[in-house]
């Protein structure tokens, strides 16, 4: 790929292709939402927040103990900092 | 655990956590929403960025000689983008760049509209249906 570019870009260097790259293919996931993958965690008891990684771009769908579980609509009143 | 009972579970979002929650019937706020027990396994169903480039061969990424997780067929769509991005750069001092710019956008909108119509397909393919008229 580094390779293609510099045909067109023969002055520039590898580091700031990469980036191009590297923005490139951020955009093209999130436009396209293309990647759908499974992402796993086992709960903690009465903690109901968990941090979502960095590469997540949307959540989908929700499973709980093996079923499919329902996206609540709105938040609950009483919020917590948890 | 009886199936009813993880039916009265509930996720949402909120400052980038998911939070998983027993919706109760009570009238109480504290009670309504409360955590879940230790050890239940939660799977989330998602769309993810693909992972970045970087410069050594292997490693937590890209390496020169690995290739990106998107479908292949859209791999020549980032080379692209990135030659876009360095006609961009030398506007000022290459009379080509704005045609080659407009040239290579136009490209990548086109595999963005591509990538979006194979991401909605979930690999099921388009049924191509054709009704017969029969006499009875």
């Amino acid at each position: 790929m580094v390779e293609l570019v510099n045909q067109h870009h023969p002055d520039v260097g590898e580091q700031q292709i990469r980036i191009w790259l590297n923005d490139a293919l951020r955009e093209f996931s999130r436009r396209t939402k293309i990647i759908k993958k499974a992402y796993t965690f086992d709960t903690n008891l009465n903690e109901r927040y968990y941090g979502l990684p960095e590469y997540i771009i949307e959540v989908n769908s929700v499973d709980y103990d093996g079923y499919k579980i329902p996206r609540l609509i709105g938040k609950p009143t009483k919020r917590d900092i948890t | 655990m009886a199936l009813t009972d993880q039916l009265s579970y509930v996720w949402w979002i909120d400052r980038d956590a998911i939070a998983i929650s027993k919706k109760s019937d009570t009238s109480s706020l504290d009670d309504k929403y409360t955590g879940p027990p230790a050890g239940k396994e939660v799977t989330l169903f998602i769309t993810k960025y693909d992972e970045v480039f970087i410069s050594a061969t292997t490693g937590e990424g890209i390496g020169i000689d690995e290739e990106p997780n998107i479908p292949t067929e859209f791999h020549r769509a980032l080379v692209d983008r990135a030659i876009q991005q360095g006609y961009e750069m030398s506007i000022g001092s290459n009379p080509a760049a704005p045609q080659a710019i407009q040239l290579f956008e136009s490209k990548w909108e086109k595999a963005i509209k591509g990538g979006r119509k194979y991401s909605k397909t979930n690999r099921t393919g388009s049924a191509s249906y054709a009704i017969r008229p029969v006499a009875f």
